[in-house]
Parts: C-alpha cells; sequence; structure tokens
C-alpha cells in the first residue's frame, strides 16, 4: 500500500470547518506513519486566502475546487469533485469530518471506488497498512474495532473528538485546482434556511447548556438562554423535552440528535439515561443540576448540585455574571 | 408485522446468511432486490440504531441511480417532484428532486403511530416473502467489541443555591474551564 492520505475539507463556502482542521490533524498523523503526502480537497466559493490554514494543520497539498455552486452541499457536485480528486491523489485512505455533508458523501464515494466506510470514528490505528477504526455502536454502549480490508480505505471522524493541532514548521501546501464544471443534475439545492438566531450549532459550541424534562415546560428555558448568554454558549435540550414538543429536534443532544463535546457541558433537569449520555459524555467537563440525588447523571458528571433547577440556574447565571465582570 | 400493521401492504425479508456488518453488502443486497421494482419514493431511515453507520440509503441510492437526499425533517410531493428539507449544522437545506428519489429520515419527518389492534389482525393475512440471501464478502471486519471506559466518577459539590460559589470556584480554578 503505497498511496497516499486524502482529505476532504468543508468550508461555509468561504471558510473552514473547525472538524476539517480536525480531520487534515488526523491525515497528517495517518500520514507521518505511512511516509506519505497529505492532500486535502477543499471545497467552496472561494478558499484560495484560507488554503494557507490547512498547511499550518499539515497538509502538503490542497486540490482546491472554487465556484458558486458549491457554496452548499449538492451531492452530484461534491461527489464529481471528490472523485475527480481521488482520480489524481490516488489515496489509499480518505478521510472526512463526520458532519451531515461527511455522512452523505462517504458512502456514496464508497460505491464508486467499491469501497466500504467506517463511519463517525473516535480513534484510528494502522494495523498492516490498513485503518482500524474505532467507532461507538449501539448507542455508544460499546466501542467497536473494525479494520477496513478494501482500499482506499474511507473513514469519517466525530467532530470534536480528535484535536486540532498546529504542526511546526507549518507547510506551505502546493495548490492544484479542479476546473469545476456543474455537472446535470436532478436534484437542485434551493436555499439554507437557518435556525433562528442561533449562532453556532451544538457541535460547534464550546459551552452547552442543557435543558430536560425537569424544566417543566417550554417557558422555563428562558433562565437556560439568560446563563447561555452570560457565557457564551448555547442551549441543547434532551430527548424527552424534544419529544414533548418543548424545543426543535435541532436542539436535540443525543443518540437521535447532535453528538456533542464542548468544553463544558451543563445539564439542568436532566436524568441522564444512556440515549442523552452517548450525545455529550465527551465533553470536557460535565456539570449536572437535578433535585433527583439518584440521578443516573451524577454517576458520570464531573460536577453535581443537588437542587431545584429553578433556583440554582438562576444563582448560577448572577454568579457567572459576577465572575466574568471581574475578569 | 408491526410495518404491515402501519400500512405497508406486502412485505420482503431478506434473510442474510451472516448479520450484515459491512453497510455495503446489505446495500448491494437491498439495492439488487429494488432495481426490479418499479417505485417514485425509497423512503429509508437515516441510521440503524444497532451500529449506526448512517450508509445504506445513499448506498442504495447510488447503486440504483437515483436522487437521494438524507437527513429530512420535511418532504412535499407534487407533480412528479418532490421538495425535502434536509436538516444539517444550523438549520436546514431545501432541495428540489425529480422522482423517482430516495429519502432518509431524521426524527422530526413524521410521529410513528402505533398500530390499531383492527390493523394488527389485518396485518397477519398480507403476504411476507422470504428470500434467502448470501452476502458478498464483508470489507468493514469487526475485529473487537468493547465496553468504552468508566467515565470517572465527579463529585457533587452541594445542594442548592448555597453550592454555587463552590462551583464557579472549582470550574475556574480545579476544571479551568472557564
Amino acid at each position: 500500500m503505497t498511496g497516499e492520505v486524502l482529505v476532504l475539507a468543508e468550508s461555509s463556502g468561504v471558510t473552514f470547518r473547525k472538524s476539517s482542521f480536525e480531520a487534515v490533524t488526523a491525515g497528517r498523523t495517518l500520514a507521518d506513519l505511512l511516509n506519505v503526502r497529505e492532500h486535502v480537497l477543499a471545497i467552496g466559493i472561494s478558499l484560495n486566502d484560507r488554503v494557507g490554514e490547512l498547511g499550518k494543520y499539515g497538509a502538503d497539498n490542497v486540490v482546491l475546487a472554487e465556484g458558486p455552486s458549491l457554496a452548499l452541499y449538492q451531492p452530484d457536485y461534491y461527489r464529481q469533485v471528490a472523485l475527480e480528486a481521488v482520480k489524481r491523489v490516488n489515496p489509499s485512505i480518505i478521510l472526512a469530518a463526520a458532519t451531515s455533508t461527511g455522512k452523505d458523501l462517504a458512502p456514496r464515494l464508497a460505491i464508486h471506488l467499491d469501497t466500504a466506510v467506517a463511519s463517525e470514528c473516535v480513534q484510528l490505528d494502522l494495523e498492516a497498512g490498513k485503518i482500524v477504526a474505532t467507532r461507538p455502536a449501539y448507542a455508544g454502549k460499546v466501542l467497536l474495532k473494525a479494520r477496513i480490508n478494501s482500499s482506499p480505505s474511507i473513514a469519517t471522524l466525530r467532530p470534536n473528538v480528535f484535536t486540532a493541532k498546529e504542526v511546526t514548521p507549518s507547510r506551505n501546501p502546493v495548490i492544484e485546482r479542479i476546473e469545476f464544471k456543474r455537472p446535470d443534475s436532478r436534484m437542485a439545492v434551493k436555499e439554507f434556511v437557518t435556525q433562528g438566531a442561533k449562532k453556532l450549532d451544538l457541535t460547534e459550541a464550546s459551552v452547552i447548556i442543557s435543558g430536560g424534562r425537569g424544566m417543566g415546560g417550554p417557558q422555563n428555558y428562558n433562565i437556560l438562554e439568560e446563563l447561555a448568554n452570560v457565557m457564551g454558549g448555547v442551549v441543547g435540550a434532551s430527548r424527552a423535552s424534544v419529544d414533548a414538543g418543548w424545543r426543535p429536534h435541532s436542539d436535540q443532544v443525543g443518540q437521535t440528535g447532535r453528538t456533542v463535546s464542548p468544553t463544558l457541558y451543563i445539564a439542568c433537569g436532566i436524568s441522564g439515561a444512556i440515549q442523552h449520555r452517548v450525545g455529550m459524555i465527551n465533553s470536557k467537563v460535565i456539570v449536572a443540576i437535578n433535585k433527583d440525588p439518584d440521578a443516573p447523571i451524577f454517576g458520570f458528571a464531573d460536577y453535581g448540585i443537588v437542587g431545584d433547577v429553578f433556583e440554582v440556574v438562576p444563582a448560577l447565571t448572577r454568579e457567572m455574571k459576577a465572575f466574568y465582570g471581574k475578569t | 408485522m408491526k410495518a404491515l400493521a402501519l400500512g405497508a401492504d406486502k412485505a420482503v425479508h431478506l434473510k442474510c446468511d451472516r448479520i450484515p456488518d459491512d453497510p455495503g453488502s446489505a446495500a448491494k443486497a437491498l439495492a439488487d432486490e429494488l432495481k426490479a421494482l418499479e417505485f417514485d419514493v425509497l423512503l429509508f431511515g437515516k441510521k440503524g440504531v444497532d451500529d449506526d453507520n448512517q450508509q445504506v440509503g445513499p448506498m442504495i441510492a447510488e447503486l440504483l441511480d437515483v436522487p437521494c437526499v438524507t437527513q429530512i425533517v420535511k418532504l412535499e410531493i407534487s407533480d412528479g417532484r418532490a421538495v425535502a428539507h434536509r436538516e444539517v449544522e444550523g438549520g436546514s437545506i431545501i432541495v428540489e428532486t425529480t422522482l423517482p428519489a430516495a429519502f432518509t429520515a431524521e426524527k422530526d419527518l413524521t410521529v410513528p403511530r402505533y398500530a390499531s389492534l383492527r390493523e394488527l389482525v389485518a396485518a397477519r393475512k398480507k403476504p411476507i416473502v422470504v428470500k434467502d440471501v448470501q452476502l458478498l464478502p464483508s470489507r468493514l471486519e469487526i475485529v473487537s467489541v468493547q465496553y468504552p471506559p468508566p467515565h470517572p466518577p465527579g463529585k457533587i459539590v452541594g445542594r442548592g443555591v448555597d453550592a454555587v460559589p463552590s462551583l464557579v470556584k472549582l470550574l475556574h480554578e480545579e476544571a479551568k474551564v472557564i
């Protein structure tokens, strides 16, 4: 196996996603182990000025595909660009972040390249030149190690699990362009509708304040919003509160919702069922506020306060305001 | 049986010779079965809740060469076209597609209902065709299954509002996250 490493770097059109830098770092590690080069495919509207950032994380080469119709993920367009990059690079390993784009594109590429994908990996190892991917299954109850026996091996990496690390010295990547010609497609991407005024997606937030059944109803989430505002975080929700119709599904943290790993996760009135746990267990620090001292969440939270969320959360907001006022 | 009770007219059970741990081999078996059928819409769940691979739907669509919109929360069909809302980071993308097409459902697409007793009884008369299928060799080989390392137990800072100042202090001085 002498092929190179190819990483897909996703963008918002003009800036790269943090999870893509994580994938570039993971790709750098594998490329060093295999003693090959790391190529990064960058797709977006206009990324030329941003390519240096990929070099900081270790990219040797950048394959750049730019075009106004590449702003939003369109499966037929992205597949065409990715297959062209694969043809040029001839990789033995392809990595992408396990975002909505990565998880849609990877299986499509696998069919066209006649190979297999390991989804949502949390660790990648090499064994005799083959990828052995560690990935959670059964709602995070177990970790599977799966070897990909076909080439190129494709893996999508769960966001916020791999750390994006700058290399020294930073690379100065060679840029190669793909002339993007829009193929005929039976699908048309109409528009992107943002959800409310939320600045950050849960998967990208460093502080998350989540509310569960203990919040009592949708009208009470304002106390979480206030705390989130003070701390620069975003509000999430448990499955129980989403199923009750209190919060939109896009706020849900857990197995059927988002998998998050912020620096600080504050669970308010959340019991900590297994399907919630799997979505947030990779948070750096977990705080639980719950009036039930026997709630499972206290079994895996780093810090817990037993108490009424309606008293403790406003007090915490005041304390945080004072804290941030001081620093 | 449950699917038949909820409105399906006919079921086909592809009985595999082993557990399909490579989603690619499952997708090929399903695509082989589906290519003989005429359809306008292929609906899948977003992912299986066992392996969490989230691959089979788009793989089948690629094998059958039909458009596929994944993770949809809304679907409207009229005049041979479909408009699907696909949930992505920070919002949703509206995609229009010709039919036939494949879709994978995100959680909010519909609310599953329970089958009535009458439907459950009627379902028993509906046909379930069982076909033996030999899966292609798996390229995703499971080498081990382990429990994740236990999360170290934390500490209860205290009870009620009085514990709040200590919590902030710990987050700042011990955990160093604020």
